[in-house]
């Protein structure tokens, strides 16, 4: 590559003649990429005018070319690291305005489609065809299935068949660290002409990446009039949970579901949820649940029993069934919620004592192991939480039955009543929500909430935040306009704004419904959000954040609803192009609802909303772990019930959290029994009975993770580890039993990519050099290539069973070629000992 | 390592030798502006020709800077995180040693220039 361009001589770079020779080597490299076939996209190469610089074409017959311009700098730079000519055009065309990275951060390397057994099953034909089917019917689909259910073999089939068919077929593994949208487009450039091309994107584990990906399709779609069709896989977790991404694909699931008519379906369902954490539910509970004719006819049907136990009446699922198959069958359908919430509205209903022994399951099935860590003898944080949460809902009974006021505090009485909706106690909510309802009016459509009868106390609030701001302002200096400053601030407008966001939520969840106070709010929300998505004050986020959390309380998502979506791309906006976004989110209040509290608040909108996953929710996270000091502080549990929340909610090791939130719980509860009372802290007022709406909260997402967590290990948790450890088979003399061999390769492809990298930046580096003429640089690069062929040697040696010199061999590879700890627990130190 | 190639190691940084072309040239066209509006009896020759050697050594040192920090460049487009410092010294040399002794002409025909211009002042009073 790059022969004409190199033989110009480095004089000559940037010269016309040089950028014609470039031109050719770019052309060179997509007539040999196609071994003298027609191309797909057609590249043609020319001096672009007036400047120094390449202008390329890419085209189809019948269709306007798309110009690239190739700047001399680049060209030169990918001249220099040997960089393919037809990546440079790919990046060019993905991202026109970014400078070229190096060869090895661009992402590019062929992949191939897993191997696919010779005779398929039946159930695999079934899949490929339905695949082939739905590839007929839309343009993209993706195939819904559990980890290891054959997602990507059926994927393969179905591309195979589609080849058959006159088609081609890319395959993109993101396992492989490959950056999909250029990866795409350099695969189109090297194909030869098709009628129809399908892109397989395998193995989704960059959701930012991957929705790039369908952008960049989009683009060549419409570009060159391509039939281009986008194949990819998920399991159905991620796919429920990302509706805004997989709303545009035609989903086929791995199995069909369970033919069953649709109501008894869903009682099955219920009862399989329980039933894969071995609950048998009461009677009681059932029958005020579901119809008991329905339970009679399951009954009939042997597919539940009736049994007893210490005086109490259970079901119990038939012999027959297997609630795991039933689960699996219906998970992700319409009107299926996650087990997790199943198993929350059952506890609620079942009471303090007959919940404790499921939760007692949950803590000892869920902890232990799962990710290679020991069990935690002991560890019965859930069964803790729901007792405390329990003791705190009875507190919370008896203060609202003496103060269902709280003391004219409507903000303070809001959240009482979301935790009273949350714990199922419906007749201190009422005397709560008649208060609200009658304190506030905002049943008119487009009126911010206001109240009747004077001013309410949590208004006084908005005084001391003002105040806040002012000396913000004072600080920092006037960064805002004069009517966004503290002196300009529109109190009353704050006040009613942020409570709209907050009696969403009360509507959002209430126990007994006002239609019309909802819709009236909905129309409020919709009315007051900003062309470009933030509510009053714009320098304040956690309003605009306190609003999506209301839309998404009332069921409403990033999905399903203008105002969330508009307020959480403006969350998501940098600050620099006007939105709220800095690598965390900053209060605008001062020391009231600081940046962590703010950033919290926002990290569990955006989380709530299924707003797609960027990389500013992972960054917030980690930013607030980092600032667990101040979050932690005594005086700021709102700060700390937030956190937790976020950390629940967006942090792959979530259980680290549990701690706090028990003493959350204990604190919550001390506060109820000795009396609320406000000390001057910042919302003193509201501390108490918002952290029983958060707590409330924070142990159902607690048990809904636990819960997800056995059904499928956490994807996201996954695909952070380089691997886990596997049940092992039993050892055999000189030989040592290996976690998976699949794994070991997998993380002996890490070793041979790093290898790689080091590999051809030094022959980049040495082909510029005469021979002999770089000696430190020859020496590490024949250092590193022999390591490869090492790793190369050994990587063929990893059979079922692998000698045991050959793993100690790859560690020890691996602990020079990616520092200790780069198996991430697959080495056997438990067994062998100290190395 | 021969003791050219240490030398070659040790040449000036492309941004000292800029600060120092900008010095002389400053020096050198501040000399020329104000003989010629001072009271001191205007322009001379010999002025004139001070003022000459040092924006001519500026001139040099300006090209030799300029010189060391393409050298510079190009290593920088070979370079890599994954490089360890003494590979990096390698490239760096590997890209000054083709112009550096073009380079150290030119700093030294510089500093000539610079010290003929310094010999100078002491005649034009």
């Amino acid at each position: 590559m790059w022969e004409r361009a190199a033989r110009a001589g480095p004089g000559a770079t940037g010269s016309p003649a040089w950028l014609r020779a470039a031109g050719e080597d770019i052309r060179a490299a997509q007539a040999e990429a196609l071994g003298g076939t027609e191309p797909l996209l057609t590249v043609q190469c020319g001096l672009a005018g007036g400047t120094s610089a390449l202008e390329v074409r890419v085209t189809v017959p019948g269709r306007p070319p798309v110009l690239l311009v190739l700047a001399a700098a680049d060209l030169r730079a990918a001249v220099f690291r040997g960089t393919d000519p037809l990546a440079l055009v790919a990046h060019a065309f993905v991202a026109r305005d970014r400078p070229l990275p190096p060869a090895d951060q661009l992402g590019l390397a062929p992949h191939a489609p897993p191997r696919i057994p010779a005779a398929p099953d039946a159930a695999g034909a079934d899949l490929a065809a339905r695949i082939t089917a739905a590839l007929a019917a839309k343009l993209d689909v993706v195939v819904v299935g559990d980890e290891g259910s054959g997602k990507a073999v059926s994927a393969a089939r179905a591309a195979r068949l589609f080849a058959a068919e006159g088609g081609a077929a890319v395959w993109i593994d993101l396992r492989s660290g490959a950056k999909s949208p250029p990866t795409v487009v350099w695969e189109l450039l090297r194909l030869p002409r098709h009628d129809r091309v399908l892109v397989v994107v395998s193995r989704r584990a960059l959701v930012a990446g991957f929705q790039d990906t369908r952008t960049i399709i989009s683009r060549l779609r419409h570009a060159f009039d391509l039939d281009l069709r986008l194949l990819t896989t998920d399991t159905p977790s991620a796919v429920a949970a990302m509706p805004a991404l997989y709303g545009f694909y035609e989903q086929v699931p791995v199995r069909q579901p369970v033919a069953m008519p649709g109501q008894d379906a869903a009682v099955m369902y219920w009862f399989a949820c329980l039933g894969l954490f071995g609950i048998q539910p009461l009677v009681a509970v059932a029958d005020r649940r579901y119809h008991p004719e329905q339970l009679h006819r399951l009954q009939q049907r042997e597919l539940i029993h009736l049994t007893a136990v210490d005086g109490k009446v259970y079901y119990r699922l038939g012999a027959g069934v297997t609630p795991t198959a039933l689960v699996a069958g219906q998970a992700g359908l319409p009107g299926r919620a996650p087990p997790g919430e199943l198993i929350w509205a059952y506890l609620k209903m079942a009471g303090a004592d007959a919940g404790r022994a499921p939760l007692e399951q949950l803590d000892l099935v869920g902890f232990p192991g799962r990710d290679g860590h020991a069990r935690v003898e002991g560890s019965r944080n859930l069964t803790f939480s729901w007792e405390l949460l329990y003791r705190l809902g009875e507190q919370l009974d008896r203060y609202c039955a003496t103060n269902p006021d709280w003391d004219d505090n409507v903000g303070a009485a809001v959240f009482a009543a979301e935790a009273l909706a949350e714990l199922g106690h419906a007749e201190q909510w009422r005397r709560v929500a008649e208060f609200v309802r009658g304190r506030l009016s905002y049943d008119v459509p487009g009126e911010l909430p206001r109240a009747t009868g004077g001013p309410t106390l949590e208004e006084g609030d908005f005084e001391r935040i003002q105040a806040n701001m002012i000396a913000e302002d004072l600080f920092l200096g006037g960064r805002w306009p004069a009517s966004l400053l503290g002196t300009g601030v529109d109190k009353a407008r704050f006040h009613s704004t942020w409570m709209l966001g907050v009696l969403l939520g009360f509507e959002g969840s209430a126990l007994e419904r006002s239609d019309g106070r909802l819709d009236a709010l909905l129309a409020t929300a919709e009315h007051h959000c900003a062309p470009d998505g933030h509510f009053y004050p714009r320098r304040v986020p956690w309003v605009t954040a306190r609003v999506v959390l209301g839309l998404c309380g009332a069921g409403l998502t990033y999905a399903t609803h203008d105002v969330v979506r508009r307020a959480c791309d403006w969350l998501v906006r940098p600050v620099r192009e006007g939105g709220a976004y800095a690598e965390w989110w900053k209060g605008g209040t001062g020391s009231w609802n600081r940046d962590e509290a703010t950033t919290a608040m926002c990290v569990v909108a955006l989380l709530r909303a299924g707003a797609p996953a960027g990389e500013e929710v992972g960054k917030a996270v980690v930013w607030l772990r980092s600032r667990v000091g101040e979050w932690t502080r005594p005086g700021r549990e709102i700060d700390l019930a937030l956190a937790l929340e976020a950390i629940l909610l967006g942090a792959h090791d979530w259980r680290s959290s549990y701690g706090r939130l028990l003493n959350l719980l204990s604190w919550a509860n001390e506060e109820f029994r000795g009396g609320l009372r406000d000390l001057g802290l910042p919302e003193g007022t509201l501390r108490a009975p918002f952290a029983a709406a958060q707590l409330a909260a924070l142990v159902r997402v607690a048990v809904s993770r636990e819960a997800a967590a056995l059904v499928e290990p956490a994807p996201a948790a996954a695909e952070r580890r380089p691997a886990r450890l596997e049940p092992r088979l039993p050892a055999t003399a000189g030989m040592r039993l290996r976690p998976s061999v699949t794994h070991w390769r997998e993380v002996t492809r890490q070793i041979e990519e790093q290898l790689e990298g080091q590999v051809q930046r030094r022959r980049a580096v040495l082909r510029r050099a005469a021979p002999g003429g770089m000696p430190v640089v020859q020496a590490a690069y024949d250092q590193y290539t022999a390591q490869l062929a090492l790793c190369r040697e050994l990587r063929e040696k990893l059979r079922e069973r692998t000698p045991i010199e050959v793993i100690e061999r790859l560690v020890e590879l691996g602990d020079t070629v990616c520092g200790t700890g780069w198996n991430g627990g697959l080495s056997y130190d438990d067994e062998a000992g100290p190395r | 390592m021969t003791t050219w190639d240490r030398w070659v190691a040790r040449l000036p940084a492309p941004g000292l030798l800029n600060f120092l072309a900008g010095l002389f040239a400053g020096t050198g066209i501040n000399l020329l502006t104000s003989s010629a509006v001072g009271d001191g009896g205007g322009l001379s020759a010999l002025t004139v020709l001070d003022s000459i050697a040092w924006v001519l050594g500026a001139a040099l040192v300006t090209v030799a800077a300029t010189m060391l920090q393409n050298a510079e460049a190009e290593a920088a487009l070979l370079d890599s995180p994954m490089f360890e410092e003494p590979e990096r010294r390698e490239i760096r040399m590997h890209q000054r040693r083709p112009i550096a002794r073009r380079a150290v002409l030119l700093i030294l025909g510089g500093l000539l220039s610079v010290i003929l211009a310094v010999v100078l002042l002491p005649f034009l009073a």
